[in-house]
């Protein structure tokens, strides 16, 4: 996976030797070792010369450029490794004795054995066979004891210290063919890691520790020195052979202490220039020893050239390895550095973290294929809220399934999401996307699901054609005014039943549609448009609809039967829907209009306020209206990073969705989060000289800002229907069957007055825009009024308000539960054993259960006390119920 | 394991330099408790990237199990002056019981690193929108938090300085 490893390990080092050609290496070179320990005794200057002039020579610069390769064919490994290979080590941790001072171990017996040559070994050849019998056969009990490379090799190995100093930045990079598996057997161990284990060794936190590596590369180049310029005995006598090598050692580690303390470098790099010091100094001696071997084997004596070069090789050489082991240790130092700025948790947290881990064991998991991510749902939790909960960018809009913001394909599970409603229904069959799609805000999971949350395209067109639809074939033209949900819900729904009529829908704005509740997100936002269409432009081509944008209808001619563009065009139809939707309200304030005052009811007012934002570098914002849309508003502002205070004429935000306690919780947690509601507060004028700079209230108070924005409730368009004769109030009136007065005109959505009331809300729009298209095709359908609810979901503030959110006599009783520290508030309005109301502030799990609860006029008497008591998962739903009753026989089922 | 000469404080181990990084260390479980209970649970694959470099989305990682890895792209000076971005580089192996991301969940900037899986992870993310609740509900605790990353970050900040003044001389 990582193809560049900074420092790779055994394992990330590629092998082009195979095993058995080890083997058959290790093989040559435990019988050459035991032969020349034999011929020793036999014939000592044989294996004194084969030694000491030919073997021992070759071995700095072995383990200087390829240290792996001795590292795998040393006999002594061999033998050490042997017991572990043919499985009969006791493979015992080493005892902390041991641990602890086998390096010191192996440089004491070093620094022994180098000076004794001089005296005994160099001369001596059973001394020679012995001390090589020594070095073959104590691997072989350490590696019979203990585990892994423990007992010798990576312990008490006197050429480990030589090893570790001159192979640590190696040329050639051989893996260590023996630890499969590693057994973790040392501390920073060479051959797990060759390039970083002197570097660790130099930075280890324990001062013996890394002093030892010290205190033996400072003596190192002493010794070398000390064995070539100190005569051998019987020249000198061998205590004064002992004392001048002893000499020389102390003044290279004096040199080495002095360097450490003065000079401005890292003791590791003095110990790099240490052993580079000692490897050109070996050979300073040994290459033209080594010419004389090659004289005395060979016969060929080697021009002096070729002496200068071997030592500007070996020069040339160290200089390379110094450089690279410098810079070896800068990207050592910064990986440590950012290992150990890591934040990590406490053991109290780690502790919780496994408890909590044990709550939510027997969550489902929900994989966002396309998203990379896989998440554990909790119970009652949809696909859209555990995508935000998740950091997936989702859009949203109804949250209840009617807008058609946020379609995701279940790749796999569909079964284990909850059921499909007959709102998510209709919304699926406008957007004609795969059979796979649900809306991920309807989608409760229940079990394991995958999801993409880019939908898919029907693998062959859908056709949402209702099939054995009693059309009227004399319609032929039907003309639908209103580009918004209302208007498009209709023409969708006139298509389905009606596969011949012209449709045309005209629309004043210059997008086609988009989601509307998703406006706030365009002031925050940097995305624009982008996400925000519900539907392709290709939609209306598909549904042969003819789609006039940035269009303005100048007249209707009810008699006529026509209607007149802005442009004189004018327009037949055979029935006339009328969705113009709402504007903003605009209270009479003095001085609204100054640069700086908005509304915000179209895409491009919003985009209008960020533009101005940016341009003007805008602060402070106030916020006329604490409704739906101006807390959304508001908190669109102050995620854009002004200052925002919101004013609102009763005494408590959000008066038609909330009692005043649920009011009161929710100013209090805007408040947490930044927005301040100003309650009992009415614009009276707005002042400034080039731009808005002040908001005066008409109690005298004065708010600065340079956004003043205006969220005051909407107003239906009606005046296009007003001065064709249309019967209007508040809106244009309508019947059950969305009929006007005039005969052939139809009405829907936020224009429509149905009951004596404007709603302007999508849901209501689209049932409404769906009766009306039935009756235009000559169908008979009746609207059923439906409950209104209202979500707001601003920054942690789950809030949803459903139908009668009071109790309203005395016969009507009302559940109330809260929390003031956690800023929760339930509410449940019960009339006649049924639920006719709720209110929810930060309780998302329940909103669908409640909701369809009080749609579905269930009745409640059998859990009252269980709603009373806080238990209102008891109002899941039939499924959902279902497999709950399955696994508690305590939990009641609702009636129906 | 290593020891800092560079720091200031040379006599610290690494072990001391490790806990003076633990995240609110008198924390006791309750509090705690409060935090997971509005974080998710997030699992990766081996080869996931759990963050990307350039992200800017403000969340924090907890890492409940697992191993990941911090990957930068290395640059590399041409000739031409220029740096280029030349490959990933392995910065940093994180293990579980590490907080990460928390530089970008702080200020927004987009991170300088690319996490990701090398072993199946399980991670518990928090991201702003949680906190902001988290906030409303626990202002005590959330300000003990924010206070202790900052006192974590000026930590971080301190031992690059150190590391920077030690290669500058």
């Amino acid at each position: 996976m990582i193809k560049n490893p900074t420092f790779p390990n055994y394992l990330q080092i590629p092998s082009v030797v195979p095993r058995r050609a080890w083997h058959f290496a290790r093989l040559m070179t435990i019988g050459l070792a035991y032969g020349i320990a034999i011929t020793a005794f036999i014939r000592p200057q044989a294996a004194l010369f084969i030694f000491w002039k030919m073997i021992i020579p070759i071995l700095p610069v072995l383990f200087f450029v390829g240290p792996g390769i001795w590292r795998n064919i040393c006999p002594m490994a061999a033998l050490n490794q042997t017991p572990r290979l043919f499985r009969f080590s006791r493979a015992l941790t080493a005892p902390d004795w041991l641990r602890n001072n086998a390096y010191l171990i192996g440089i004491v017996m070093f620094l022994i054995i180098v000076p004794t040559r001089k005296a005994l070994f160099n001369s001596n050849g059973p001394a020679l066979g012995l001390l090589l019998l020594f070095a073959l056969t104590t691997p072989l009990i350490g590696g019979y004891f203990f585990k892994g490379k423990s007992g010798w090799c990576s312990s008490i190995c006197p050429l480990l210290p030589v090893q570790r100093l001159y192979g640590q930045t190696p040329f050639v990079r051989v893996p260590n063919n023996y630890c499969q598996p590693c057994v973790g057997c040392a501390k920073n161990c060479y051959d797990f890691n060759p390039n970083t284990a002197n570097l660790a060794d130099q930075y280890d936190p324990d001062r013996r520790y890394s002093g030892y590596r010290r205190f033996f590369a400072g003596t190192f180049p002493g010794l070398i020195a000390a064995f070539y310029l100190t005569p051998d005995p019987p020249k000198i006598t061998v205590q004064a052979m002992y004392l001048q090598i002893i000499m020389f050692v102390l003044i290279s580690l004096g040199i080495f202490l002095i360097l450490d303390t003065f000079l401005k470098a890292s003791s590791f790099r003095i110990t790099t220039l240490f052993g580079a010091i000692a490897l050109n100094y070996y050979y300073v001696f040994n290459i033209p020893s080594m010419a004389n071997t090659i004289h005395h084997v060979f016969g060929v004596t080697l021009p002096t050239w070729v002496l200068w070069g071997a030592h500007l090789t070996i020069f040339a050489l160290s200089s390379v390895w110094i450089f690279r082991t410098y810079r070896k240790e800068r990207l050592y130092v910064r990986k440590s550095v950012a290992q150990s700025s890591e934040v990590r948790s406490s053991r109290i947290l780690t502790n919780s973290i496994i408890a909590h881990q044990s709550k939510i064991a027997n969550h489902p998991e929900v994989n966002f294929k396309s998203e990379g991510k896989r998440v554990l749902a909790a119970p009652g939790c949809n696909l859209l809220e555990l995508a935000e909960r998740n950091g997936m960018h989702l859009e949203a809009g109804c949250r209840m399934g009617v807008c058609g913001a946020d379609p995701v394909a279940i790749l796999d599970g569909m079964g284990n999401l909850s059921k499909i409603s007959s709102d998510e229904q209709s919304t699926l069959d406008r957007l004609g996307l795969a059979e796979n799609t649900r809306m991920a805000c309807c989608a409760r999971v229940k079990g394991p699901v995958t999801v993409s949350l880019k939908p898919e395209k029907p693998k062959i067109a859908r056709s949402s054609s209702i099939i054995g639809f009693r059309y009227d074939p004399d319609i032929r033209h039907v003309v639908v005014i209103g580009n918004g949900i209302a208007g498009i819900t209709a023409a969708d729904h006139i298509r389905r039943r009606h596969p011949d009529c012209q449709i045309h829908v005209i629309g004043r704005e210059n997008h086609h549609l988009y989601n509307r509740m998703g406006l706030a997100r365009l002031i925050y936002g940097r995305s624009a448009m982008q996400g925000l269409y519900l539907m392709p432009d290709s939609w209306y081509d598909e549904h042969q609809i003819t789609c006039w944008l940035n269009t303005h209808v100048s007249h209707i001619d009810a008699q006529a039967k026509t209607i007149e563009l802005a442009d004189g065009e004018m327009l037949p139809y055979d029935r006339l829907v009328l969705a113009t939707g709402s504007r903003s309200t605009i209270p009479s304030i003095e001085g609204y209009g100054l640069p700086g005052s908005f509304v915000l009811r179209e895409a491009d007012d919003a985009m209008q306020i960020r533009h101005f934002a940016q341009k003007y570098g805008s602060r402070r914002a106030v916020v006329a209206g604490g409704g739906l849309l101006g807390l959304e508003a508001a908190y669109a502002l102050h995620k854009f990073g002004l200052d925002v205070q919101v004013l609102e004429r009763s005494v408590w935000p959000m008066r038609r969705q909330l009692d005043e306690r649920g009011g009161n919780f929710l100013m209090a947690y805007l408040a947490a989060i930044g927005i301040t509601v100003v309650t009992e507060a009415e614009t009276a004028q707005v002042r400034g000289s080039e731009r808005i700079e002040q908001v005066v209230l008409k109690d005298g108070r004065t708010l600065d800002c340079e956004i003043f924005l205006v969220c005051a409730g909407i107003k239906p368009n009606i005046e296009l229907a007003a001065e064709a004769g249309i019967l209007t109030k508040n809106g244009i009136l309508v019947d059950d069957e969305m009929r006007t007065n005039i005969v052939d005109i139809f009405a829907a959505g936020d224009v429509a007055e149905y009951g004596g009331q404007v709603y302007g809300l999508w849901p209501i729009a689209v049932a409404q825009a769906e009766t009306a298209a039935v009756n235009v095709v000559g169908g008979k359908k009746s609207y059923v009024e439906i409950t209104p609810s209202t979500m707001l979901k601003v920054a942690g503030v789950d809030l949803l308000s459903v139908g009668q959110f009071e109790a309203r006599s005395s016969f009507e009783t009302e559940i109330v539960l809260e929390d003031e520290a956690q800023h929760l508030y339930r509410k449940l309005v019960i009339a006649d054993g049924k639920i006719v109301g709720a209110i929810l502030l930060g309780y998302p799990e329940h909103n669908a259960a409640v909701t369809a609860a009080i749609r579905e006029q269930r009745s409640v008497d059998h859990v009252l006390s269980y709603l009373t008591a806080g238990n209102w998962a008891v109002l899941a739903d039939s499924d959902e119920e279902a497999d709950r009753a399955e696994q508690s026989a305590v939990v009641p089922h609702l009636a129906h | 394991m290593v020891s800092f000469p560079f720091f200031d404080d040379s006599d610290a181990t690494v072990a001391d330099f490790e806990k003076e990084l633990i995240l609110l260390p008198e924390w006791g479980s309750s509090n705690w408790n409060k935090l997971l209970e509005i974080t998710q649970t997030q699992m990766y694959s081996s080869g996931d990237v759990v963050v990307r470099a350039g992200s800017t989305e403000r969340c924090l990682y907890i890492v409940a199990f697992g191993t990941l890895t911090l990957l930068i792209n290395r640059k590399k000076r041409l000739l031409d002056g220029l740096n280029r971005t030349h490959k990933s580089a392995l910065i940093t192996s994180i293990t579980s019981g590490s907080v990460i991301n928390e530089q970008t969940f702080l200020d927004g900037k987009p991170s300088p690193a690319t996490i990701q899986a090398v072993t199946e992870c399980q991670l518990l993310y928090l991201n702003a929108d949680s906190f902001a609740q988290f906030t409303v509900r626990h202002p005590e605790l959330a300000c003990a938090i924010l206070s202790d990353l900052g006192r974590l970050l000026s930590l971080q900040i301190r031992r690059m300085a150190s590391l920077l003044a030690y290669y500058s001389e």
